[in-house]
């Protein structure tokens, strides 16, 4: 059985553990073309190289960060993800005008 | 409607579970469903200070409980995340003032563990070993100290273990969604049957 560490919990069982996508930095979602965001959204490299991912831990319903190998699938370090992440992210969107509906 | 208290209408809850006797099991290992018994939850990065102005302590680091003089349970799930659970069934007002206390206090959410968990408390010499047959975190004497929580997964379903002292007598609680709350509470039965 694989044991992850959970920064917060400590090691678990792989079982526990939700994995959430690789670690990208996120174009500007307002101005990027629907090709850069479907890039960050959807695709991945697929190299043999470590890998910076996203991982859940289910039972206690938190998000942090992994470095594993995806060739050898050794986790080599996980951390809370504000060793990255300094400041908050909004997603607050100006409003466009209502379109009238033509019939 | 721009507030719901979550606390309210205490007299209206009902058990879903179906324990045939409140307590359990054997002479050994005792099991009291506590999901009615009040509570509240609350995360964001202001919660740890309000619960302080409320003169509340709260422990210092994640992964940690403390009970204060009146019986109420303070969990601290992570660093911005507490629950606070009544212990005895006497707090409830005390529960209820602090979920309304919160209204409108910047960075404090209030979380909906009332209805979303169920509750137990198992008590007894063996319960350490009855865990180790259906939870992978040791939670042995040695390893797993008072005042201690384990986030895992017990019988196949996440929940959180809180092991603390209630009135001179050392127990676990045990909360876990309680849409398997019956679940588990079989399989606790289950697993403690051997320790008679």
């Amino acid at each position: 059985m694989k044991i992850m560490n959970c920064p917060l919990n400590g090691p678990r069982n792989i079982s526990e553990f939700v994995y959430g996508g690789e670690v990208k930095p996120m174009p500007d979602m307002v101005n990027c073309s629907d090709k850069e965001w479907a890039e960050y959204v959807f695709y991945y490299d697929n190299t043999i190289r470590i890998v910076q991912e996203w991982w859940f831990h289910s039972p206690s319903g938190y998000w942090f960060i992994a470095e594993r190998h995806t060739a050898s699938d050794e986790i080599l370090k996980t951390y809370d993800p504000s060793e990255i992440f300094k400041e908050r992210v909004d997603f607050e969107m100006k409003a466009k005008p209502a379109q009238e509906v033509v019939s | 409607m721009d507030f719901y208290n979550l606390s309210s209408a205490v007299e209206l809850r009902r058990s879903q579970l179906a324990v045939g006797s409140p307590e359990l099991i054997n002479s050994k290992i005792s099991m009291h469903d506590h999901t009615l018994f009040s509570r509240v939850g609350f995360r964001g990065r202001g919660v740890a200070s309000f619960l302080r102005e409320q003169g509340i302590s709260v422990p210092n680091v994640p992964n940690q409980s403390v009970v204060t003089a009146a019986g109420v349970l303070v969990l601290r799930l992570s660093n911005t995340e507490f629950w606070l659970i009544d212990t005895d069934k006497s707090q409830h007002e005390f529960i209820e003032a602090l979920e309304l206390a919160s209204k409108g206090v910047t960075n404090v959410y209030r979380l909906y563990c009332q209805h979303s968990h169920g509750c137990f408390l198992v008590k007894g010499k063996n319960t350490p070993n009855m865990f180790a047959k259906v939870c992978g975190v040791d939670l042995s004497e040695k390893v797993f100290e008072c005042s201690s929580i384990a986030q895992t997964s017990v019988a196949r379903v996440n929940a959180i273990i809180a092991k603390q002292v209630i009135l001179d007598e050392e127990g676990y609680f045990v909360l876990s969604d309680i849409a398997g709350s019956q679940h588990l509470w079989n399989a606790i039965s289950d697993a403690s049957a051997e320790f008679n």
